[in-house]
């Protein structure tokens, strides 16, 4: 197998993760694309989404909404504009997210930052399930996620 | 000389301020050593953005975009940052003092503001001058996405050429005993001529022009942030340093207070032996 890549997760707040990867994928402007050690130098815009990080022997699950991806055959940088680790969502605070959101939809229906809100608040909603599910049952990780088939790139 | 009862009630009063200061020295030595971490941990973000911008300026020949040509033209925008409480020595008047000197230097300018903090927006509106947007009560934590809606409509102002350049003002953290006012540009970006080239041969997606379209606000944003935490962390090194002075002040205040107590309680007592030894000298006779 070739080298791992390096790979950076960072926010305006902090550096979320930090470690060497064989794998990852991740939500682009064109759908979900995965990464290789290997891969052609590239930028591009991430979307709200799953971000899978596969290591030699775990796995990482982190939510991300926004920003950009530095591609290299040797490194991804993600600057994200909002990011968390799935294990660390809290139902609670996504649920109230949620709520204000669709509050505001209701009185201004043409309320981007409001949309864009209540769609971080469903997806992250839709990975804390996902991950319930994991915890409980390891056999098969992939098929709880409801997503567009894997665009190789 | 004031009465030993009125002494006593100021001893009182002086040692409950004390206490006061002295509980907000500690809680304010705690709360710096948090903000300084979340700054430093704020770092990496700005640096690389920086990085990839300065690499996709260079590859991109001709750029025409309000946010990286030089100035047009003198009119500045200031966002001003201060702390939403006191307390906190002379933190917010130094940042206000650069500020307004400048504004002094070129009155005939427009200089509208942007507030970030409750003192700096008081002050502006006092002043009179035009308030375009504010943010306060931010707290200790302020996170990125609370000052986003002052700092966009700063860029607005900008973009619709009101004004040529957009300055931030704020208290830089040096150390736990120095904040200095600092006021620098924030927009256009002001690009660092020795920064190392990525690897060459990028695909951008969608392609570069659009991409550093979107990426030029983020870096604005995350300067702007960065001055915020900095700001929040000089905010409670000032506030550290000015309750330790006024706790000391306190215990000075206290000790001559004392002293003085002593002094008249002593004076009471002869008084009264000489009030007596005249009374049993005067039945003697």
């Amino acid at each position: 197998m070739a080298e791992p890549i390096s790979v950076r997760i960072i926010t305006p707040e902090e550096v979320l993760y930090e470690g060497r990867a064989a794998f990852l994928r991740m939500p682009g402007i064109e759908g979900e694309f995965g990464v290789f050690p290997g891969h052609q130098p590239m930028m591009t815009v991430v979307k709200t989404g799953e971000l899978k990080i596969i290591e030699d022997h775990s796995e990482h699950y982190l939510f991300v909404s926004g920003g950009f991806v530095e591609v290299t055959p040797d490194s991804v940088v993600v600057l994200a504009d909002v990011a968390e680790r799935v294990e660390n969502i809290d139902p609670k605070k996504v649920e109230e997210a949620r709520a204000r959101a669709q509050e505001a939809l209701e009185r201004n229906a043409g309320d981007q930052a409001a949309a864009a809100a209540l769609e971080r608040a469903l997806f992250q909603m839709k990975l804390h399930e996902a991950q319930q599910h994991r915890r409980h049952s390891r056999d098969d990780l992939a098929s709880h996620i409801q997503q567009p088939p894997m665009e190789q790139s | 000389m004031a009465s030993l009862r009125d002494l006593r009630r100021r001893i009182k009063s002086v040692t409950s301020t004390e206490k006061i200061t002295k509980a907000m020295e500690l809680v304010a030595a705690a709360k710096v050593r948090r903000a300084q971490d979340r700054v430093l941990r704020a770092r990496p973000y700005a640096e690389h953005l920086e990085q990839v911008i300065v690499d996709m300026i260079r590859r991109s020949q001709n750029l025409k975009h309000p946010y990286v040509t030089e100035p047009a033209g003198p009119r500045k925008l200031v966002i001003l940052v201060t702390t939403d409480r006191g307390l906190c020595g002379a933190l917010n008047s130094n940042t206000m003092r650069i500020v307004l000197q400048e504004m002094r230097e070129h009155q005939e300018l427009p200089w509208p503001v942007v507030a970030i903090g409750k003192k700096g927006r008081d002050m502006m509106h006092r002043l009179d001058r035009n308030v375009v947007a504010e943010v306060t009560g931010l707290g200790d934590r302020p996170h990125v996405t609370d000052i986003l809606p002052a700092v966009h409509a700063a860029m607005e102002e900008l973009e619709e050429g009101r004004v040529d350049e957009i300055d931030i003002a704020y208290a830089k953290f040096v150390s736990l005993g120095r904040q200095v006012a600092t006021m620098k540009r924030l927009l256009p970006v002001d690009l660092p001529e020795d920064v190392e080239p990525l690897p060459s041969d990028f695909d951008y997606e969608p392609e570069l022009e659009m991409l550093l379209e979107e990426i030029l606000p983020r870096y604005a944003e995350a300067m702007a942030y960065q001055a915020v935490l900095e700001n929040a962390a000089s905010e409670q090194a000032a506030k550290m340093l000015a309750m330790r002075n006024a706790s000391e002040n306190a215990n000075d205040l206290i000790k001559s207070l004392t002293l003085t107590a002593n002094k008249v309680r002593q004076a009471n007592i002869t008084r009264e032996l000489m009030d007596i030894v005249g009374g049993a000298a005067a039945l003697e006779q």
